[in-house]
């Protein structure tokens, strides 16, 4: 057992040795993401569902290295991604600045606060539950400032964003590939930690922090660094959406909106693993426009989706299909030799 | 002074739902995320039967064994597998399993129940308490609050039951060795933890009312005052529930209830930072 | 000149002291077996020197005459202070060659890289015979095989001062004369200085130049294995102690 405290997959999942073998599903889910909107005709509808896929599967990229690789459990995705967001929508509508200043603002806001979240929760050795708590406590304080700042934040109707009006990050086509481009990013940067000697430092705490302590591991460093970089994808992420969609609210980034979402998609796709947040990310928002007329029942199918996946089928599609594939090529093997 | 009161009245609601919460937690290693969906539930059943026609003391009787029911299949079915896990790995497939047991109660609460309030408020005469005018309804329901939390203390401290309860919190494999069933007991304190929560909904519904849309409040409610109290720790829960309850009395007259909301959950983080064992317990890990 | 120097070390928990006072000097390249009764504060010393627990309520404990308190078990780890628990704690998800070169990527003074520091794991598990299960997932390995591997994650980051805790404990006789050898060869050739928390009396009198007996956290005896047994008060400490459950 391995994965974050024994719950995630069995057996060795180490990146593969060669440049070309690590980054090439990389290059294939980012080619076919950049043709689906050519074989859907441009359909306005169609690309507004895209680019809500690809922040999806961008913000559980972020958890995938911050829950998946060090086993911090944020609770406050939509928190961080949100924080950024205000940040450079205030900054922008308050001071006029431009967005090439407010959004890397704002990313370094989320960065600040995902690292000093880590940073809190190593200095004071919080075991997963509390962080969990002190995390979801987190996000609930932040919707409710946002709600109660009214001058600031706009309360219950939210704000509506100066920066990026009439340009071309407003139309559905661009933004498809703007954020195809930051998922692309995150993953490849997802991917560079898994292969580097960070990556090795992951791999060893996600197994035994005091084992890899005791064999030199900066631990504390480690967690801290996920939670930064982590938490910085989310900003970026959110902070964009924000200039892209030109109006944010308090629900664009509440827990039950993004957390939740966020952790299903990694569960189903498989936690620690490089296209699992894509492949969960592409289940989630087809399953979710075929659902739409639950209304309310939605959730019940995501909640007993949960249940299913941590009951009995913990190692999520990604891990799932492969050892699939694997078997089959060790069973055609000897005919083929 | 009314609004102390009103604190300490609300107060023992929240101590009534956090005990349910940390009782389970201490004995289990199981945080149930769903535990104000077990409230939503009794409440839901309780209207229905109310609405039904079914005498009332019959209704809330169904709503609380409802309740317990829900917890103890809980127990039985989904969370059988987290018990072969320890520690860390246990707490977190059980946080895990038990969002997910939320999410699907509150979907299939909402959709079957989207109007359908417990309310029991009937006009209640009011009371004199200390000087102060209160309403019956408040008065009742701090009772019923008192009682049931009373008992607990007691079946906790002087039966046999309860020596079992308090040995297997506070040393799972100890108590194994010394001939104490951790299942049995187990299914017993998710039968207790429910039923508190069944009657949060009685006692919630005589001073205000719940809807199907409650459950995450209420779970968040719970989860403030068992991380204040101290995780695991019904004194603490109590003592928690009632400070807390002042403190959100007060609070929520002078600066509005968002603030008070960010306060309680600022008081959770800080406790968790400063004093993990709660604010009984000793400081430190 | 001593290698570790402990002055005045003292650690309460809850007011009692697990190490009381305790002075200690080892010389490079001896073999420093600390025996005790269980509660002697043994494991709690080690964890001192290493860093897991920390910091102590007195004293100073100094590696090559640098200060250890209040560092960080990596930081220790990579001064040259290396441990190998009593339960072995592996990296499940690794196989027996990536387990151990995090030891040698990180356990060093100097940065390797990961080709470097996978040669080098590879080296020391072909000298401590373990070679042929390197491709294998580390949760496959047997107790003895595990305790091998801590060992050579342990030397993969070349350690000056290795700190063994119990690791001769629930061995079979063959495993354990084997894992004798395999620390005195270990020792022999990189001239390591050994602190051992042991109960296993067959290795201390194998393989300790030197033992120290605590009890209840002071020094009660110190000396060659032969004197310390004969030691009345060591006998008595021993026969003293109670049994442990219900």
């Amino acid at each position: 057992m391995s994965g974050p405290l024994g719950l995630g997959p069995g057996g060795v999942v180490a990146p593969p040795a060669s440049s070309l073998r690590a980054y090439l599903p990389i290059v294939v889910a980012s080619v076919v993401l950049a043709l689906v909107p050519l074989s859907l005709g441009g359909s306005r509808y169609f690309l507004s569902l895209g680019v809500h896929l690809l922040v999806v599967a961008s913000y559980a990229v972020a958890f995938n290295l911050v829950f998946g690789s060090t086993s911090q459990l944020f609770l406050c995705q939509g928190a961080l991604a949100g924080a950024a967001a205000y940040c450079s929508v205030i900054l922008g509508n308050r001071y006029g600045l431009p967005l090439w200043l407010t959004i890397p603002a704002g990313v370094g806001l989320a960065a600040l606060l995902g690292g000093g979240l880590s940073w809190v929760a190593v200095s004071r050795r919080l075991e997963v539950i509390y962080l969990g708590i002190v995390t979801l406590a987190f996000s609930l304080v932040f919707t409710n400032l946002l709600l109660g700042g009214r001058e600031l934040t706009g309360g219950e109707t939210g704000l509506v964003v100066d920066g990026g009006a009439g340009t071309w990050l407003r139309s559905p086509a661009a933004a498809y590939y703007l954020f195809l481009a930051l998922l692309v990013g995150h993953l490849v940067v997802y991917r560079a930690i898994e292969r580097s000697r960070l990556g090795w430092g992951f791999r060893a705490l996600r197994d035994d922090e005091v084992a890899a302590a005791l064999a030199g591991v900066d631990v504390a460093r480690a967690k801290v660094t996920a939670g930064v970089v982590g938490a910085a994808m989310l900003g970026s992420v959110g902070a964009t959406f924000a200039a892209h969609e030109g109006f944010v609210s308090p629900t664009t980034f509440a827990f039950g909106e993004v957390d939740v979402r966020v952790l299903v998609v990694l569960a189903l796709g498989g936690v620690g693993t490089l296209l699992g947040p894509v492949v969960g990310a592409v289940v989630v928002t087809v399953v979710d426009e075929l659902l739409r007329p639950l209304g309310q029942l939605r959730l019940t199918v995501y909640g007993v989706v949960l249940v299913v996946i941590f009951l009995g089928f913990r190692q999520g599609m990604v891990r799932s299909v492969r050892s699939l594939w694997m078997r089959a090529g060790t069973r055609a093997g000897p005919r083929t030799d | 002074m009314a609004l102390v009161l009103d604190g300490v009245a609300f107060g023992l609601q929240l101590a009534l739902l956090a005990t349910g919460l940390t009782l389970i937690y201490g004995l289990a290693g199981v945080l149930n995320l769903a535990h104000g969906q077990l409230v939503v539930a009794a409440a839901m059943v309780g209207a229905v039967a109310l609405g039904a026609g079914a005498p009332v003391l019959l209704a809330l009787g169904l709503a609380v064994v409802t309740a317990g029911a829900a917890a103890v299949l809980l127990d039985v079915t989904l969370l059988r597998p987290v018990y072969r896990l320890r520690g860390q790995a246990r707490v977190l497939l059980s946080l895990l399993l038990t969002l997910g047991v939320a999410f699907a109660a509150d979907g299939l609460l909402v959709h079957s129940f989207p109007f359908t309030r417990l309310n029991l408020s009937v006009a209640t005469p009011s009371v004199e308490l200390l000087g102060v005018t209160v309403r019956s309804a408040s008065v009742v329901a701090s009772l019923v609050a008192i009682v049931a939390l009373g008992g607990l203390v007691v079946l906790l401290r002087t039966t046999r039951v309860g020596r079992a309860i308090r040995s297997l919190t506070q040393d799972e494999e100890g108590a194994q060795l010394c001939g104490v069933d951790p299942g049995r007991t187990r299914r017993l304190v998710f039968v207790l933890g429910g039923s508190m929560a069944g009657l949060v909904a009685v006692t919630q519904g005589l001073v205000s009312s719940v809807g199907a849309t409650s459950g995450l409040d209420l779970t968040i409610f719970a989860l403030i005052v068992t991380v204040v109290g101290g995780l695991g720790r019904v004194s603490g829960a109590v003592v928690a529930g009632v400070l807390l309850g002042v403190v959100h009395a007060v609070a929520a007259f002078h600066i509005g209830t968002v603030l008070t909301f960010v306060i309680l959950l600022v008081a959770a983080i800080v406790v968790i930072l400063v004093r993990p064992s709660g604010i009984l317990g000793g400081a430190g890990s | 000149m001593a290698i570790l120097e402990l002055r005045g070390v003292t650690k309460r928990f809850g007011g009692l002291p697990a190490v009381d006072d305790l002075d200690l000097d080892v010389a490079p390249g001896r073999v420093v077996a600390l025996i005790g009764p269980n509660g002697a504060g043994k494991s709690t010393l080690l964890q001192l020197i290493n860093g897991l627990i920390a910091p102590t309520t007195a004293g100073a404990i100094r590696f090559e005459g640098r200060d250890l308190l209040g560092r960080s078990p990596h930081e220790v780890r990579r001064m040259g202070v290396a441990t190998v628990m009593q339960r072995p704690r592996v990296f499940t998800s690794m196989s027996t060659l990536e387990d151990v070169a995090v030891g040698a990527r990180f356990g060093g003074g100097e940065r390797l890289r990961e080709g470097p520091a996978t040669e080098v794991a590879a080296e020391v598990l072909e000298r401590l015979g373990l070679g042929a299960r390197r491709d294998v997932s580390v949760a496959e390995l047997t107790l003895h095989e595990q305790r091998v591997l801590e060992l050579a994650r342990a030397l993969a980051g070349r350690p000056r001062l290795l700190l063994l805790d119990e690791v001769m404990a629930g061995l079979n006789p063959t495993e354990l004369t084997a894992f004798v050898e395999l620390v005195r060869s270990v020792r022999d050739d990189a001239g390591l200085t050994i602190v051992w928390v042991e109960h296993v009396m067959r290795a201390i009198t194998a393989l300790a130049d030197d033992v120290v007996v605590l009890a209840l956290g002071r020094r009660l005896a110190a000396g060659s294995p032969d004197e310390v047994m004969r030691d009345p008060r060591v006998i008595e400490a021993y026969l003293g102690r109670g049994a442990q459950r219900c």
